[in-house]
């Protein structure tokens, strides 16, 4: 996972980047919340440069989810 | 009676229940008929406290259709199938106009004194939840169609409130339009006049979540949606997530 995803996550979710894991479940992590989660994608899309859909972005569980959309994305811009 | 009184500065001022009651020069008794039922002759205004004593502590299902029969003469609409519950109180009813199968759930006030010929209008399906209040001491208020209002909410007009079709509001949501102007800090509340700067306006689809605070002139465009907690100062651009006092988008639904 790209250390800058990690930064954003530990920053929003208010965790420490070390907690940070890839495999770190949306459902089983408190802090991770619907308000958060929103605000993860919107700091992501920023900081990205991209933008997901709403069934996208429902369907995010885990931080390695979100790279490899990220890298979905980037890839197809070429 | 109209109630609202525009200002030279575009905001509006009303009659408080404070000048209604402190009119030394009425009786209490045509104090409590102003502020109750002004716009009935004495017939109607007795047959509505007989009526409002015995129909509405009634329990059951037998409480309910005494309620739909006997008190829908007195609402200025009152839509088949309409359900108050029990304890309610109403007060200028024939300002208040109930679409067809509206709910009214028990403990709720719905005070119409200060909608003038706007009216205090509830749209068809929409569901009053227990112990909300929705009242105006200035302006109409137009609720729209299939609109979900929850538990303890209270929705108090101040220049008007319009809510669109199909919005969902929390439980213990207050949408409270009115203030104080900053010129008259000084005085003391009492001796303040409230002053209301426009009206609010939730759009149609938006969604409050439980606790949220939308204040004077606020408005909320169609489809937004508003964390618990927020606090709603200005306009909310539609179709977005907004959180936090004051509350700002955090995220664009598309």
């Amino acid at each position: 996972m790209e250390q800058r995803l990690k930064l954003l996550i530990a920053e929003i979710l208010e965790l420490r980047v070390d907690d940070i894991a890839a495999d770190m479940d949306r459902q089983r992590t408190p802090a991770w919340d619907s308000l958060n989660h929103l605000r993860l994608i919107t700091a992501c899309e920023s900081e990205f440069d991209i933008v997901l859909t709403m069934d996208e972005i429902a369907a995010i569980r885990t931080p390695q989810h979100l790279q490899e959309l990220i890298n979905s994305r980037s890839t197809a811009r070429g | 009676m109209a109630e609202v009184h525009p200002d030279a500065g575009g905001r509006t001022t009303h009659t408080t229940v404070h000048q209604v009651l402190n009119a030394e020069r009425e009786s209490a008794f045509a104090r409590y008929w102003k502020l109750t039922f002004a716009d009935a002759g004495p017939l109607q205004f007795a047959l509505f406290e007989l009526a409002t004593m015995f129909l509405l502590p009634a329990t059951g299902g037998l409480g309910l259709w005494l309620r739909k029969k006997l008190l829908r003469r007195f609402f200025g609409a009152f839509g088949a199938s309409a359900i108050i519950g029990r304890n309610c109180v109403f007060r200028h009813p024939n300002r208040i106009f109930l679409g067809d199968s509206v709910t009214i759930d028990d403990n709720c006030l719905l005070d119409a004194r200060g909608c003038g010929s706007e009216g205090l209008h509830i749209g068809d399906h929409t569901i009053v939840s227990r112990g909300c209040t929705v009242k105006s001491k200035g302006g109409g208020i137009r609720i729209g169609r299939r609109v979900n209002i929850g538990g303890a909410t209270q929705i108090v007009s101040h220049s008007g409130i319009g809510i669109g079709d199909d919005v969902a509001i929390g439980a213990a949501c207050q949408i409270n339009g009115g203030t104080f102007a900053i010129e008259e800090y000084s005085k003391r509340p009492s001796q303040r006049t409230p002053v209301s700067y426009g009206p609010i306006e939730i759009g149609p689809g938006a969604w409050l979540a439980t606790g949220v605070l939308v204040l004077d002139g606020a408005r909320i465009g169609d489809g937004s949606v508003i964390s618990a907690g927020s606090v709603v100062t200005q306009a909310v651009e539609p179709r977005c997530v907004a959180q936090g006092n004051p509350a700002r988008k955090v995220f664009s639904i598309r």
